[in-house]
Order: C-alpha cells, then sequence, then structure tokens
C-alpha cells in the first residue's frame, strides 16, 4: 500500500507538471500579440469601385477610397485565387454583403494573383460585393500584409481596429460587425 | 505560415485527454487511450475535413493542397460519427463489443473536446453575445460572453457525470450503448444551446445549430429505444422466474 502511495508520487508530479505547461502554453498563446499594422489611410478620396467588379487601383487610390468611406466602418479582405483559406472564407463575405452587413461596407482585394484567375474566382463564388485588383502589390505592402487571406477592420473614424490573418470563421466576423454597430 | 493557434488547440485537444481522465480499461485493448484512439482520430479528421470541402467548396474535393489546409473548416459530426465508426471496428477486430470500446473512450473524448473549445481563446478569442462582463477578444472595443469557455466547462462536467455512471471497472455491457447515447445527446445538447449565443451572419440557424439539434435528436431516440429494450428484458426475466 505504501510503496503504492510512493509509486504514484512521481506520476502525480509529472501530471501537475504537464498541466502547468499546457496552461502556460494557451496563456502565452492567448496574450501574444501580433504586430499590428499602423496603417492609416491618407490623400484625396476615391470613389468605391463598382459591386461585383475587379476594379484594378493603384495603392494611392485605395486608399482615397477608405478615405471616402470615413463615417463608416469597413472590412478590407486580401484574398488570392490560389489561396485554400480565401475559399472558405469569400462565400461568408458574401453572405455577409447580401445580408446587408449592418452598414459596413466590404471590399476585397485580390492581391499577387492575375486578373483571369482572379476574375474566375469571383465568377465561381458568385461575388458581389466591391473588389479591387492590386496588381503591382502597393496595396498590400502598404497594409502590411503577412500572410494570405488577412481581414482589416476599420472603425468609423477609418482607424484600423483589428487584423485577422488567416481565415475568419462565422463567429467571429459576426462578433466584429456587432462590435462595429452603434 | 504556421497557425500558432491550431497548433495549440491540437496539442491541448489530445493533450488533456491523455493527462486527466483517469486509466479506464479499454476493454480487451491492452493499450493505452491514445494509441487505441489514434487512428479513430486520423479518420475522424479526415472525414470532417472531406465533408466540409463538400459542402462548402466541391470544386476543391480534387485538391489535395486545397483538402490538407485544416485551418479552412471541418464538420464535427460527421467527423465524430467516423471516428465512432471506425474505432467500433477496430473493437470488433479484436473481438470486443464496439459499444463498450465506445463507452469507455467517450469521458476522454468529451474533455478532449472541452479541451478545444478552451483554445477559442487562442484561435482569436471566444466569440459570444455583447456583455457586460466577459473577455474582450482582439479587435473587439466590447466585451463579449465567452461562449466557447461555457461550452468547454459543461462538457467538463458532463464528462464527469459520464465517467461517475460507468463503474470503477469500466463500462459493463448492460450500461454501454446508454453511456454512449448519452455522451452524444450531451455534446449535441450542449451545441445546440451554444449555438443559440453564438454570434452568426443573417437569420436562421446555422449549419452547427440545425446539425446538433438532429444529432440529439438521434440519440434520444436511439436511448429510448435502449431503454425498452431493457424494460422488456426485465419483465420477460421476471416472468420466467416466476413460471
Amino acid at each position: 500500500m505504501e510503496s503504492q502511495h510512493h509509486a504514484d508520487h512521481p506520476r502525480r508530479w509529472k501530471r501537475v507538471a504537464a498541466a502547468v505547461a499546457l496552461v502556460a502554453l494557451v496563456g502565452w498563446a492567448a496574450t501574444r500579440r501580433d504586430d499590428q499594422s499602423s496603417f492609416v489611410a491618407a490623400g484625396l478620396p476615391h470613389p468605391i469601385p463598382t459591386a461585383g467588379e475587379l476594379t484594378p487601383l493603384s495603392a494611392d487610390q485605395f486608399e482615397g477610397v477608405l478615405v471616402g468611406l470615413r463615417g463608416t466602418p469597413v472590412i478590407v479582405n486580401i484574398w488570392a485565387s490560389w489561396c485554400a483559406p480565401c475559399r472558405t472564407e469569400t462565400p461568408l463575405l458574401e453572405r455577409t454583403w447580401e445580408s446587408g452587413a449592418g452598414g459596413v461596407v466590404i471590399i476585397g482585394v485580390a492581391s499577387k494573383d492575375s486578373a483571369g484567375p482572379a476574375r474566375q474566382f469571383m465568377d465561381e463564388f458568385a461575388v458581389t460585393f466591391p473588389n479591387v485588383f492590386d496588381e503591382s502589390g502597393d496595396i498590400r505592402r502598404r497594409l502590411g500584409l503577412r500572410g494570405f487571406p488577412t481581414t482589416y477592420v476599420f472603425d468609423v473614424d477609418g482607424n484600423l481596429q483589428a487584423t485577422i490573418v488567416g481565415g475568419l470563421t462565422e463567429p467571429r466576423l459576426a462578433s466584429i460587425l456587432q462590435d462595429l454597430r452603434p | 505560415m504556421m497557425d500558432i493557434g491550431l497548433l495549440v488547440s491540437v496539442i491541448v485537444t489530445v493533450a488533456l485527454p491523455a493527462l486527466f481522465v483517469a486509466p479506464r480499461p479499454l476493454t480487451a485493448a491492452p493499450r493505452g487511450l491514445i494509441d487505441t484512439t489514434l487512428g479513430a482520430v486520423l479518420v475522424g479528421l479526415i472525414v470532417a475535413r472531406l465533408s466540409a470541402v463538400a459542402l462548402d467548396d466541391p470544386g476543391s474535393l480534387t485538391k489535395l493542397s486545397n483538402l490538407l489546409v485544416i485551418r479552412s473548416g471541418v464538420e464535427f459530426w460527421p467527423g465524430l460519427v467516423a471516428a465512432m465508426v471506425w474505432l467500433g471496428l477496430g473493437a470488433r477486430r479484436e473481438d470486443t463489443p464496439p459499444w463498450l470500446r465506445l463507452a469507455a473512450v467517450a469521458p476522454a473524448a468529451m474533455i478532449g473536446w472541452a479541451g478545444y473549445e478552451v483554445t477559442c481563446l487562442v484561435r482569436g478569442g471566444c466569440p459570444g453575445p455583447r456583455s457586460t462582463i466577459g473577455l474582450r477578444p482582439e479587435g473587439l472595443t466590447s466585451p463579449v460572453f465567452p461562449v466557447g469557455l461555457v461550452v468547454a466547462a459543461t462538457g467538463v462536467a458532463a464528462a464527469m457525470l459520464l465517467q461517475r455512471k460507468s463503474s470503477a471497472a469500466g463500462p459493463s455491457p448492460a450500461t454501454a450503448p446508454t453511456i454512449v447515447l448519452t455522451a452524444v445527446a450531451f455534446v449535441g445538447t450542449i451545441r445546440s444551446v451554444a449555438s443559440i449565443w453564438l454570434p452568426h451572419v443573417g437569420y436562421g440557424l446555422t449549419r452547427q445549430h440545425r446539425t446538433s439539434i438532429a444529432m440529439t435528436a438521434v440519440a434520444l431516440v436511439g436511448l429510448g429505444i435502449v431503454h425498452l429494450r431493457t424494460s422488456r428484458r426485465i419483465v420477460a426475466s421476471s416472468r420466467r422466474s416466476t413460471a
């Protein structure tokens, strides 16, 4: 009985140590903050691209679109036709756009891509929200893109409120929309 | 690009049951929990991913590179059912009643699921309805009620209840189907209720909500059938003994 008790002791400590390591791992991952881009759009206002179209824009023109949209929350989604998580995210964004998006404007930015496959991608998912073609890659560089897809959330004052690298889930997107509403 | 959140989620999901679930005899399987369930977990993951792609993006079914991107989404219930079938078939090959093996693994699986739900903290924060108390995930200005954490806590409580239901020696052939179906009903109910609070786009029930309600109903019908059969058996045996 006594020897069994002694044998259980190291095992229990190993479990406690493993539990502490797990908690530390979750804590570290939960509290670590990615370097948030400090992007603030500037320049002269530029008209918003036509919904459902893939409009080629320069980085300055794109910033102008964001400047012109001050007063309205904006979600900018950077995507590419070759990006697998983008295929899951795009129908969700389209559904959000079709449902009115709670007064939020969604703008897609096709980057690191060719116009043909990007257009085909939009047709495949019947995308109707405005999209920009970032032919030179300047838009993604100015936004400080680190991976595909990335979603940037701008509040009504044009401040960058969130940068979501990787795929968006429906509850997360819905939480953001809920938060952007006054 | 490495998804740290997903990586941590997988580690926690696998490690938690292995650490904290009291080792129960897996009935005629002289192996540990992870060895016994590894194949089922892999099969479940593959089916879960294939189901998500088939439902959301059938065009990618033929593209292996797209299929491998697990973080693009998985379907919970098809994955769970596939894992259960795989585990049951493995038990049968070892001449163990499938229900018995499934019942032995059920509490551990629920702890693993609860662990995954907790890791919503590392996958962009735990979404939920606006609340005065709660967490403020990155990118949100007001706090939200962390539905995932409540789901995890309820899942652990349900797993402990199930663990208690089976005897110290593990589940018996008589109680095994009840334990498995109760576990499915618990998970289905918890996911259904959580779906009410989880924010979603547009109106109507989400797919998670609909499938969870359906699986809860299936489990409850199964429990009803098991209960009826058990009652009939008791009546028949008491008749025999009085005769």
